[in-house]
């Protein structure tokens, strides 16, 4: 009998049995060996590259292992690709929703559905629809075209499917990575729901909340191993945490900063979107020199468009933007990184690097006119190398070759080098999105340990975060946004989440009313 | 699912050879469909190509077009733009340079020679310029204007040639051969002046500026800040506006540059070979250009190696259908062609197979 039997006498709905992978040189699963009980919600966490995401894509039949088999019910199946999975009754959310974003949902429905007749198709898929809609509250408009639903919807859209299809076993690979904090309460709700039928979770996942939040047991991985399963009730996120980072973390220093002058100063600043729609209402606010400020809201409340207009990306429709007292609002991007001003932007695939170049050429990306690149005519490419090289040594950078395509590093390390390129030009002020968005928990603490540096050093430093904890953590002052507007002020004592909370929302919560 | 990393010889070196060797392989079943034996047709086609100094000449000659109107694709497609006009943009060069040679009938090589370089590489690239103009500012789609400007090229030149610039007392739409010091010195009589004999060619001095201008194009791109901000916008929009790229200036400097080389085909047809400007001179080196650029993976030495084949295949082609009567011109096209589509379209055709040996 194995150890892990003991979980649940009855057969487990899944079991990995020594499933080991390799590709090239990199050991990505290591005799993984676990069961997941049916009926249970079953978290599998560890940084990025422990290996997650290769064991879920075993399980789902993209990648065959090299040695191990896999049991399903009892029985050892061998799944050679994702149909064949499918067919045995797993589903699989991906991270990256797998939908055709120009069909409606019932089109998205029905592909790939192999009944014998369109009618029959849609008819089935209808009566799934009417189903779900009533036993689990999942109303979606089967005639809406998918591009034009919000994240969490097409998520929801994605489970649908799956269970269209039959599922019992579903994975759910970083499902939270795209959902406001509403939109994940609303997935919780339903894969609770999902267990109590009977199905199978299994939640690959780098955030301890969600573990703790929903899952019976985890698994936890590190470097392509097992390190240990525990049920989630007698744990702790301290222990997963040490588990997955074999080590204690260590939380951010929090020293009170000694703010110095205004660095920026924002008056009024108004964006309009290309339909009329005032994105951003009237901000004002000021970044002192050693502060960090924090923008608290849910996702596309203002916030990115704030990003922008500040960084000369987005054009305002009217206010002032001043930065060390010179007045910047006609500027443009480059013109504004001239004078000191630093980005880490919110996406970092979408507008931080380029994939398809290599690191050197990432580091170089709005930093090509420095006059310390450049020879007259010809880029010094010998220094931007040496550069970079020094980069990814003193940001712990993996691995450490300049020359691998940008696309090839793990979200972590493609964070740190776009934190690099932008903390090393010594910025005035330093404009911040998301900065640890689908970052392991190693390279969270590091670049929250470079913001606060950063900070100490006296740069002014303007934060926008959906991560409550990380606002709370980093902020010397925090701003709360709702529906385009600044709504209020807090200190990050006064911000409790109920505080935030209501701000958020958009109610009248007088800032410290609270606080006691 | 990302492809994986070929050794540099192998995706460069073997995998093109054994599409080239598939390619032959059908063409050889053309052949034999036809009734002539494919390895007799092959070997003249190798055979007229690079079998004496005057095949291997005009080989070359005609690879200068090809690499002029590689570069003039591949270049821009570096920039996010897909350069459909090398055809007008060729054809307009051609008018520069004719207009140059027309009005300095008298004027020394020295001073005539730059000027309608520098017209021929102008006019091209001005006629890129409303093209990438309206995808700058109005996000109009340059496959579709750069089309239609071959169009207008073309119609705007039978108009001039027949109607302004003809010879005078003559009914075939060109211009008077220009006077001797606006010829482009060819390479047979220079070799001859030092004592080299080899057999007659059109080849000219443009051939070693293509090799300069590929030199120049890869030193633009991989070396020098605007050609990095190029690639940047070629690549990723988003992040190029992000790091203070203006996009409307790549894309027009990408575009317009070249327009500017494909108007340099102009340098070898109009200065190096006719000597007077022909109605329908480019005769689809522009277009040839995109299967160049294609075979050459859009870098200068890709596009020269192509550049070589294509010109290899264009000259053994004539000499094929002049001394095998039954392999008419269609077929040596239809051999042409199945170059093109296996080593462009289908050059991932032994793609999986290398992977698994190398990767």
């Amino acid at each position: 009998m194995g150890m892990w039997d003991c979980m649940t006498l009855e057969t487990p709905a899944v079991a990995f049995v020594g499933i080991d992978k390799r590709f090239g040189a990199v050991h990505a699963n290591r005799d993984i060996s676990l069961t997941l009980a049916k009926g249970s919600i079953h978290g599998l966490i560890g940084e990025n590259g422990a290996g997650k995401s290769t064991l879920a894509n075993i399980l789902y039949g993209y990648l065959s292992p090299d040695r191990g088999e896999i049991r399903i019910d009892g029985q050892p199946r061998r799944f050679s690709n994702p149909s064949e999975a499918i067919a045995a009754g797993i589903g699989m959310v991906h991270q990256h929703f797998m939908l055709v974003e120009t069909f409606t949902v019932l089109e998205n429905l029905i592909l790939g559905d192999g009944s014998r007749s369109l009618r029959e198709a849609k008819a089935s898929a209808l009566a799934t629809l009417a189903r779900l809609a009533k036993d689990h509250d999942l109303g979606v408009d089967p005639e809406a075209v998918v591009a034009t639903l919000p994240v969490g919807l097409r998520q929801r859209v994605e489970i649908i499917k799956a269970l269209h299809r039959g599922a019992q076993i579903l994975i759910l690979d970083e499902p939270t990575a795209v959902l406001t904090p509403a939109e994940a309460e609303g997935l919780f709700t339903l894969l609770r729901a999902l267990k109590a039928e009977g199905r199978t979770v299994l939640l690959v996942t780098h955030k301890l909340k969600e573990i703790m939040a929903i899952t019976d047991h985890v698994t936890v991985l590190r470097q392509g191993a097992v390190v240990g399963t525990v049920e989630t009730r007698s744990s702790s996120p301290a222990e997963l945490a040490e588990l997955m980072i074999g080590r204690k973390p260590s939380p951010p220093r929090r020293e009170l900063s000694a703010p110095g002058g205004a660095v920026l100063e924002v008056r009024n600043l108004r964006v309009t979107g290309g339909d009329g729609r005032t994105l951003l209402r009237d901000a004002s606010l000021s970044v002192h020199a050693g502060e960090i400020v924090g923008i608290a809201g849910v996702a596309g409340n203002g916030q990115s468009e704030l990003l922008g207009a500040l960084a000369g990306l987005l054009r305002p429709g009217g206010g002032k933007v001043a930065l060390l007292g010179q007045d910047i609002t006609r500027l443009d991007g480059r013109e504004r990184r001239g004078l000191g001003i630093g980005h880490i932007p919110e996406d970092r695939l979408r507008d931080g690097m380029i994939a398809d170049m290599s690191a050197t050429e990432t580091g170089l990306l709005g930093r090509q006119h420095e006059p310390r690149f450049n020879r007259p005519l010809l880029l010094r490419r010998g220094f931007v190398l040496e550069t970079v090289t020094g980069w990814m040594r003193d940001y712990d950078i993996r691995p450490p070759d300049p020359g691998r395509a940008s696309a090839s590093f793990s979200g972590g390390n493609q964070q740190k080098l776009v934190c690099a390129r932008e903390m090393e030009r010594k910025p005035a002020l330093l404009l911040v999105g998301q900065p640890t968005r689908g970052v392991d928990i190693g390279a969270i603490e590091f670049i929250h340990d470079r913001l606060l540096r950063l900070r100490d050093a006296g740069a002014a430093i303007l934060l926008v975060s959906v991560e409550l904890d990380e606002i709370r953590a980093l902020s010397d002052r925090i701003l709360v946004m709702a529906g385009g507007s600044i709504v209020g002020e807090l200190s990050p004592q006064e911000a409790s989440d109920r505080t935030l909370g209501l701000l958020m929302a958009g109610m009248e919560a007088k800032p410290g009313t609270e606080a006691a | 699912m990302t492809r994986a990393k070929l050794p540099a010889w192998v995706d460069y070196g073997l995998a093109p050879l054994l599409t080239l060797a598939a390619a032959l392989g059908a063409s050889s079943l053309a052949i034999l469909a036809i009734g002539e034996n494919p390895w007799a047709a092959l070997s003249t086609l190798a055979g007229g190509a690079v079998g004496d100094t005057s095949g291997i000449g005009y080989t070359l000659y005609y690879a200068t077009n090809f690499v002029f109107a590689g570069l003039a694709v591949a270049l821009p497609f570096h920039g996010g733009s897909f350069n459909i006009g090398g055809e007008g943009q060729a054809y307009l060069g051609g008018l520069g340079a004719a207009l140059v040679c027309l009005a300095l009938p008298a004027a020394s090589w020295w001073l005539v020679l730059p000027l309608a370089f520098i017209a021929a590489f102008a006019f091209g690239a001005g006629w890129a310029f409303v093209p990438a103009w309206l995808k700058a500012t109005r996000d109009s789609h340059v496959v579709i204007t750069t089309i239609m400007f071959n169009l207008i090229a073309s119609a705007l030149m039978a108009y001039l040639l027949v109607n302004v610039l003809i010879a005078p007392g003559q009914s075939a739409p060109e211009t008077v051969t220009f006077a001797e010091s606006a010829w482009l010195p060819q390479v047979t009589p220079l070799l001859a002046s030092m004592g080299i004999e080899i057999g007659p060619s059109p080849l000219n001095l443009s051939f070693p500026v293509a090799i300069l201008a590929s030199f120049g194009v890869w030193l633009l791109l991989w070396r020098t800040r605007w050609g990095y901000e190029i690639r940047a916008a070629g690549l990723n929009e988003n992040a190029a506006a992000y790091g203070g790229i203006s996009l409307a200036r790549t894309t027009i400097l990408s575009l317009c540059l070249g327009g500017g080389l494909a108007g340099l085909v102009a340098l070898n047809e109009v200065l190096g070979a006719q000597h007077r400007l022909l109605l329908g001179f480019p005769g689809g080196y522009g277009f040839a250009g995109i299967a160049v650029a294609l075979m050459g993976r859009n870098h200068p030495v890709g596009i020269f190696l192509a550049a070589l084949l294509f010109g290899a295949l264009y000259q053994g082609g004539t000499e094929l259908s002049f001394d095998m009567p039954d392999v008419t011109r269609e077929i040596v096209v239809v051999i042409e062609g199945l170059v093109i589509l296996f080593c462009g379209a289908l050059e991932s055709l032994f793609r999986k197979r290398l992977e698994a040996i190398f990767a």
